[in-house]
């Protein structure tokens, strides 16, 4: 069986669709950019993978998130949810719409269609599969795309989720976010066979592309949508990228792996640094307006920073939330 | 010895003739060899599958328009029927359900309502309740079967983590209200370990989801169409030895019986008997073997909704803060459920009878 290799485009899919976009276009991915840079520790890998798809999946598509979202924010901060909303999950306060119930990142918002994200993992994928069933059988000329890491795919439900989305024929994008470690699991120990583009051995039409080239995961997302739409099918995306932040707070990767490793990543193949490059040659940008930008971003991120939890707030939020008794 | 057996032989014949059936004579196996009739001696195989109960229907209701003789698969499809007949959204998917299922639970569901409606899904209850939970959050109807409740287990992440929970963790931004699992359930005779398991106690004690077990053909309908238009995901289990064995006049249209109120049906002033599912017929016995035998007056309850379950009902607060003995717990030992040896391990008429006697005398 072919096994699936880091392609341009695969011939098999048609035509690629037009290269690099033009201005207004890189605009908008580039904005969020230094607002996610800034929040901390994430990989910009993931960002890249952030940015690219909400445009490829144009609104409102559902979307289904594995939790270590921070990369995944950029997909909600793309649908222009607030700031003040991120910090308010965050800190569990009054202003929380998830009402202090869970853990920081674990965001959720109706409006965007973003389904809110609980901590264990790859259970989201047979669920954006039957959420798909039912936009098919309404019509709605809608896909769900669903986004988890590497290690998620290792779990059952990922294996049930791919072979359900094939055999009932679902319109579902599975976005595999394959960052080179899940904690301090690399690759090789998480799986033998040829990354995580396996959907072909479920009759799931995969690629995988550059997921630190904003303008591959684009056009590969792009397409992906159309034709699961058009043919009520899954399509498999496997991006591939590095994770050079820690997992979490509570982690310290150089146990794991070498500063030399973390240091190729960040300034050899870092998807906002080569985004900014290709808008700087250009003409589009320069380090004045990046300047600006990080300086704004920054005060921003401060003024949200505030939002401490009020006792009156918390005890109110805590109704259990059992419907329709 | 042989006296004991004798007399017990006495009221194995007067249960028998009350039943109607010669054949129920032997059904716990323990009087095999005394006092069979010529006629049972060498007949193993029917033997094997006497029942340890004696499924008594309720009177037909008036109250909810015409009825038909339905066994409980038949109440169970005519619900699905009703429901996908109301609901254009509603869906039932699982393993072997387009065919009509392995207990002709969704029979005719198919050829009327469509393949997209009713549908086999891969092998993998897992994937059935996650899918399922999937399609619920976009606001459609999600009826999931399992195909035993043995099998629940590797959904049980899906239910516990993340049905139960959905409401509740998105702050009500997010639910699967419209999901219902129903599944087989509970001993059949010769089941074993694999497709006898009664579960819900795994689930008791789960914040976020209801459990539902119906005792005949029409609590199943009315029970069942409950849960489906609950708001909130629902398990329900049908006891599969009463699919064929239970009988009942059932309403055609569609009726609800409410969630989490069990029944009395039978009042009583001494001793109070809780059971659910096929075990409710099994302590209908028991409290006529203890007014007949002790005069001794029992009320008997039916559950109903294991959870939420009707507190109200079961410890009335007067009698319960006034107990004269312990509670007594009848059930199957702590070991898998056997194969050969269920009619030693059920909690049958007599080891109840035995327990209420304990309890009288205490």
């Amino acid at each position: 069986m072919a096994s699936v290799t880091c392609a341009c485009w695969p011939a098999h899919l048609g035509p690629a669709p037009a290269g690099p976009l033009s201005l207004p276009v890189c605009f908008p991915w580039s904005h969020p950019a230094p607002l996610l840079h800034r929040r901390g520790t994430r990989s910009p890998g993931r960002k890249g993978l952030a940015l690219g798809p909400p445009q490829g999946s144009a609104p409102p598509d559902p979307l289904s998130q594995q939790l270590v979202p921070p990369p995944l924010t950029g997909v909600l901060m793309y649908r222009d949810y607030p700031l003040e909303q991120f910090m308010a999950q965050c800190y569990g306060n009054v202003n929380d719409p998830g009402k202090g119930r869970q853990m920081p990142v674990h965001y959720g918002c109706k409006e965007r269609h973003f389904v809110t994200i609980s901590s264990p993992l790859a259970t989201q994928i047979p669920q954006a599969v039957g959420a798909a069933y039912a936009a098919k059988r309404a019509n709605a000329n809608r896909i769900v795309i669903c986004y988890f890491g590497e290690g998620a795919a290792s779990e059952g439900d990922a294996h049930a989720g791919f072979n359900f989305a094939a055999t009932l024929e679902c319109p579902i994008i599975f976005f595999c976010r394959n960052n080179g470690y899940a904690i301090s699991t690399p690759t090789s120990e998480q799986y033998r066979g040829d990354g995580i583009a396996r959907g072909p051995g479920y009759g799931i039409l995969s690629i995988r592309v550059d997921g630190n080239d904003v303008f591959a995961v684009y056009n590969a997302t792009k397409e992906a949508r159309r034709r699961a739409v058009a043919e009520n099918q899954p399509f498999l995306i496997e991006a591939m990228t590095y994770r050079i932040g820690h997992h979490s707070t509570s982690d310290d990767s150089s146990a794991y792996r070498s500063v030399d490793e973390v240091n190729y990543w960040d300034k050899q193949d870092h998807p906002i640094s080569r985004l900014r490059h290709y808008m700087q040659s250009r003409g589009w940008w320069d380090d004045e307006q990046e300047k600006a930008w990080r300086k704004q971003s920054r005060k921003k991120v401060r003024a949200t920073s505030c939002c401490r939890p009020t006792p009156q707030g918390t005890l109110e939020g805590r109704r259990l939330g059992f419907g329709g008794q | 010895m042989a006296a004991e057996a004798a007399a017990a032989g006495r009221l194995w014949l007067s249960a028998c003739r009350a039943g109607g059936h010669w054949r129920r004579l032997c059904s716990a196996g323990l009087l095999r060899g005394f006092l069979q009739p010529a006629s049972a001696v060498g007949d193993a195989a029917r033997r094997r599958q006497l029942a340890h109960f004696t499924f008594q229907p309720d009177p037909e209701h008036q109250d909810y328009g015409q009825t038909q003789k339905m066994n409980l698969f038949q109440a169970v499809t005519s619900a699905l029927d009703n429901s996908l007949a109301k609901d254009p959204t509603a869906v039932i998917f699982g393993e072997d359900v387009a065919f009509g299922g392995v207990f002709r639970c969704t029979v005719g569901l198919r050829d009327k309502y469509g393949k997209d409606r009713v549908f086999n899904t891969p092998l993998c209850e897992q994937g059935i309740v996650g899918f399922g939970i999937g399609i619920a959050v976009t606001g459609a109807t999600a009826i999931a079967e399992i195909q035993f409740a043995d099998y629940i287990f590797p959904a049980f992440d899906q239910i516990v983590n993340e049905a139960a929970k959905y409401r509740y963790r998105s702050g009500d931004l997010f639910n699967c209200g419209s999901l219902t699992i129903r599944s087989p359930w509970g001993c059949v005779g010769h089941g074993a370990l694999y497709h006898s398991q009664s579960p819900e106690a795994f689930f008791a004690h789960c914040p976020g989801i209801k459990v539902v077990v119906p005792r005949s053909p029409f609590q199943a309908k009315g029970l069942l169409l409950s849960c489906i238009e609950d708001k909130n995901p629902c398990i329900f289990f049908e006891p599969k030895i009463l699919y064929r064995a239970a009988v009942e006049q059932v309403p055609v249209e569609p009726y609800n019986i409410p969630l989490s109120q069990a029944e009395i049906i039978q009042e009583g002033s001494d001793v109070t008997l809780v059971a659910w599912g096929t075990q409710v017929h099994v302590i209908r016995e028991v409290a006529s073997m203890a007014q007949e035998k002790l005069g001794v007056s029992c009320e008997v309850i039916d559950l109903r909704t294991i959870l939420p379950w009707d507190v109200d009902t079961v410890c009335k607060e007067e009698c319960f803060l006034n107990l004269e003995a312990p509670i007594s717990r009848v059930c199957g030992y702590d070991t898998p459920f056997p194969h050969i040896f269920e009619p030693f391990y059920i909690p049958d008429k007599w080891k109840c009878y035995d327990a209420l006697r304990k309890m009288i005398n205490y």
